[in-house]
């Protein structure tokens, strides 16, 4: 029976076809099959009006990135490792800034996800993520509470910083360093290995400590003590510090 | 097997948790509305900390409210007056803490006259119906058999055109849009049980609500 051949069913034949446990006509079937225009029709018949609002809202709830992964909690827009990430709170040409929550720590954290490579107008840049992070303003003291900074894919980069602060200009300051402060870690499993050992470990441990350091000697700091005696730093790590 | 199928919310979730002997019914209804408040918390920017006192609060302050419900369809949604004992409980917060929230502003959620779940507020629209669809999904899902689920999941909730889902799934078209008819009639239902989508409260009672919501 070639589908073609066949008349497009009525509206009640497609409304037949959709009872449950009624056996479908073998000919209407096959013609179902292969009818663009009946699917189209049926389609229509099964849609839900009243369900319609429900379903844009989840519709809205799942337009997270691609490069998010499934929520971990209901209603978050999705996940990344274990940062539950709730919603966009800004979206600029670079970036898209989420609030989220660091699942391991208990904490809320902003979540910045580079989007693009970066532009060698670091100063511009570097305004745009203060207010970006500065929509979170809490008036709490700021207690050396940002928490990562890696990449996340090719094309996307990702850094946490605490909404709780509120001091903005050490919040600034704190940012300047952040990709040094953040590498620490990463350094600390190489210093392990390294000849340097004890005094890359007593810079590390200097600058962990230090909760005012001066983000331009600490960059130094790293970059010339620490970077040069890990051999096997990161990628993401050196293209940070070349920044 | 079309009758397989039985809700466990007749006729009204709400009206049914009012019996205090009806443990199972307010188990559902704490189930399904306590991550209502505590999406809705998040997205105002309160921390995780305070929000499980303040879910228990909102909680209990419906628990209370309730007792006084009346079915009256000619009275406006649950959603709305449950959005409202909501909001003006966390605006209570903000106010105690002196914070102001950060997605949506205190003016806009409006004092004890305001209804949040009104059309001005998306917010709360959002996330009402993102988790109750949720929850109803869930429940669907328990409730019949996996190619009938994946059938619904795949076209509806995927938006995949129902002959792709029918080649993915190994099955005739037709049957697809079986399942997913079949699947979508048992979702409203379960929806308008569980969303309550019949109105509560008058405005007298509604400012009783939110009195109760703000102390």
């Amino acid at each position: 029976m070639a589908a073609a051949a066949r008349k497009c069913l009525s509206d009640e034949q497609l409304q037949n076809c959709l009872i449950v446990d009624r056996e479908i006509d073998q000919v209407d079937a096959d013609h179902l099959q292969h009818c663009q225009s009946c699917q189209s029709r049926i389609e229509q018949l099964t849609e839900s009006e009243f369900l319609s609002e429900y379903r844009n809202a989840v519709s809205g709830q799942r337009k997270g990135p691609e490069f998010l992964s499934a929520p971990l909690r209901p209603g978050d827009l999705g996940a990344i490792d274990e940062f539950a990430i709730e919603h966009v709170i800004e979206t600029g040409g670079m970036s898209i800034v989420f609030r989220g929550f660091d699942t391991s720590l208990g904490r809320a954290v902003a979540v910045k996800i580079l989007t693009n490579q970066h532009s060698s107008d670091s100063s511009a840049r570097f305004a745009a993520e203060v207010r970006a992070v500065a929509k979170l303003d809490h008036p709490q003291d700021y207690r050396g509470a940002y928490r990562g900074f890696y990449t996340a894919g090719q094309d996307c980069r990702l850094v946490m910083m605490d909404p709780e602060a509120a001091d903005w200009a050490y919040n600034c300051r704190i940012w300047c360093v952040i990709r040094a402060y953040q590498a620490l870690d990463q350094f600390d499993s190489a210093a392990e290995k390294s000849k340097a050992d004890e005094q890359v470990r007593h810079w590390l441990s200097h600058l962990k400590s230090e909760k005012r350091f001066d983000a331009a000697l600490a960059e130094k700091q790293i970059t010339e003590r620490i970077l040069p005696e890990q051999m096997d730093v990161p990628p993401q790590i050196k293209m940070l510090m070349d920044q | 097997m079309s009758n397989r199928y039985e809700p466990v919310t007749s006729p009204s979730l709400i009206l049914r948790i009012r019996d205090a002997d009806d443990s199972g019914s307010w188990e559902i209804f704490a189930t399904i509305y306590s991550p209502v408040v505590r999406t809705y918390c998040r997205r105002r920017g309160i921390q995780e900390a305070d929000i499980d006192d303040l879910v228990q609060d909102v909680m209990t302050t419906l628990t209370r409210a309730i007792r006084s419900f009346e079915y009256d369809p000619a009275r406006g949604r649950f959603r709305a007056w449950f959005g409202t004992v909501t909001a003006n409980r966390v605006n209570s917060w903000f106010s105690q803490r002196s914070l102001r929230a950060k997605e949506v502003s205190l003016e806009e959620v409006g004092g004890n006259e305001h209804f949040v779940g009104s059309d001005s507020d998306s917010l709360w629209d959002s996330v009402f119906c993102q988790q109750v669809l949720n929850a109803a999904c869930q429940r669907i899902r328990l409730r019949v058999e996996s190619i009938t689920w994946s059938s619904f999941e795949l076209t509806w909730l995927h938006n995949i055109p129902a002959a792709e889902a029918a080649a993915k799934l190994a099955i005739p078209v037709h049957t697809v849009y079986v399942n997913k008819s079949r699947v979508l009639k048992l979702l409203e239902a379960e929806v308008r049980l569980l969303a309550d989508e019949f109105p509560v409260m008058d405005s007298g009672d509604t400012r009783l609500s939110s009195s109760d919501a703000n102390s």
